[in-house]
């Protein structure tokens, strides 16, 4: 895969953390993030480019390479968020995007268990979708999924544990 | 040890994750802000959206208030328009790659078209008609806010078909050649359509599930339990007067063939009383599970009326 990192005149200093090559190595698990939290391939990639242009022009500012990623991650979620408002009130205004992943409409074919479970997890209060998203998918541990959220641990936990029971109810499961 | 909503859950966020294939990424850019493939179809669905707001149907004519009849009678109807849109300034939808349509594209689209089996016309709108058509878009739909460069909105072709034409195939075949955006196929009928007695600014449209350019993110083609249910559920809010169904059966059928080909999916529409509440129709459509999209018919977008 092409990934352009830096341009050729510029290279990673010491002490500045490399956006791009997070972003490299991570590309395809943040524009999946971005997938499973949009429904749609072209908006996914349009929010982890967004978050790299962002993320890259502000560089200057990240010095913590522990928390790169886990800011990294925030960035692409805070980007889905301000997509789907935006598809909110374009609701309202009749424009098309691309059919989600999880609808019959999709070109995506996924079973009907899967599609199942995914609506039913659409449907979720926006903090468990993500909270449950990250652990299930991406198996983050609480803390960075309370980085990544800005939430704290103990907030994290709970919000799983209510997504689940939710998840489990409207699946007709217990949990 | 993971309980059976875990491992389900887990299952199908990887199944849904695995669908994307990391060879056919766009590569990241430094320096490069997102894509306008959104933006530049937000543009055309404009155009379209005004198209849709215009257009009026011809169809079945129901009764409101006997709810022992079938609530809904269907007919097929087929499409007499399709609208090429043209890759625009800037457009980067996957048919584009980021090229403008030349001026030999533009006039070899209009040369193919013609000679396509069933084809009657082929009229070129230009940017500037695209323009108008937009701004009649926003006097309609004050809420709209979104800043759009009028120099961006894409030129098209407007195709007329004859009656029995293959509209799908013309619009697929179309839609693969070079310079062209998107296919979008046109419900028949216009506002001089409308049943006798009909008047655009009393009208409602209520647009059920299916077709590409659905908005609410649909999880399904709207059932025909669902149809008439939103078609009940029409007829009993107060101020309405008439219903009809239109069916249009090239709505799914296209949006599975390629997403740069769309159509519309089947669609109600509502003839109000004076004294009914507009907002409380629309509302009432909209929380109906299977309604994609409900809008006013205002006089603002067809010309004519008063």
């Amino acid at each position: 895969m092409e990934v352009e990192l830096l341009s050729s005149s510029e290279s990673p200093s010491a002490g500045r953390v490399d956006v791009a090559a997070i972003f490299a190595e991570h590309h395809v698990g943040l524009v999946r993030l971005a997938l499973l939290m949009l429904g749609d391939r072209a908006g996914a990639e349009d929010v982890v480019q967004e978050a790299f242009a962002r993320t890259h022009a502000g560089r200057a500012r990240l010095r913590d390479p522990d928390r790169a990623l886990s800011y990294v991650r925030s960035a692409v979620l805070n980007g889905c968020r301000s997509m789907l408002r935006k598809r909110a009130a374009m609701l309202r205004r009749a424009v098309p995007h691309e059919p989600p992943v999880w609808s019959a409409e999709s070109a995506v074919l996924l079973g009907e268990e899967r599609r199942e479970v995914l609506i039913a997890l659409q449907r979720l209060p926006r903090r468990q979708r993500e909270a449950l998203t990250l652990r299930y998918y991406f198996d983050l541990s609480d803390q960075e999924i309370a980085e990544t959220m800005g939430i704290s641990g103990g907030t994290t936990r709970s919000t799983i544990a209510r997504g689940l029971a939710a998840l489990g109810r409207a699946l007709g499961e217990g949990s | 040890m993971n309980s059976p909503v875990e491992t389900r859950l887990r299952d199908a966020l990887l199944e849904a994750g695995a669908s994307l294939d990391p060879e056919s990424l766009r590569p990241l850019r430094a320096g490069e802000p997102a894509r306008r493939w959104m933006f530049d179809l937000r543009i055309i669905a404009m155009g379209a959206v005004a198209v849709m707001v215009a257009v009026a149907a011809v169809a079945v004519f129901l009764t409101g208030g006997d709810d022992d009849r079938a609530p809904v009678a269907t007919v097929s109807m087929a499409e007499r328009e399709v609208a090429l849109f043209l890759c625009g300034k800037g457009s980067v939808p996957p048919p584009c790659r980021g090229k403008q349509v030349s001026q030999e594209q533009t006039a070899a689209v209009a040369a193919a078209v013609k000679e396509m089996p069933g084809v009657e016309s082929v009229v070129f709108e230009d940017r500037k008609t695209a323009t108008d058509d937009y701004r009649r878009f926003v006097v309609t739909y004050p809420d709209v806010k979104e800043p759009v460069r009028l120099e961006d909105l894409p030129e098209s072709f407007r195709v007329s078909l004859a009656p029995g034409a293959d509209s799908a195939t013309i619009a697929a075949e179309a839609r693969k050649l070079p310079g062209v955006a998107l296919a979008l196929i046109l419900p028949a009928g216009r506002p001089d359509d409308l049943p006798k007695g009909w008047r655009p600014e009393e009208t409602v449209s209520v647009f059920l599930c299916g077709g590409t350019q659905i908005v609410r993110p649909c999880t399904a083609r709207a059932t025909p339990e669902q149809t008439q249910a939103v078609a009940k559920a029409l007829k009993e809010q107060r101020g309405v007067a008439e219903i009809y169904f239109v069916e249009n059966p090239m709505g799914d059928l296209t949006s599975r063939l390629d997403r740069s080909v769309a159509g519309f999916g089947n669609r109600f529409w509502v003839r109000l009383t004076p004294e009914a509440d507009r907002e409380a129709v629309l509302k009432a459509a909209m929380a109906m599970p299977g309604v994609a999209q409900a809008l006013e018919l205002r006089c603002q977008a067809t010309p004519g009326c008063s």
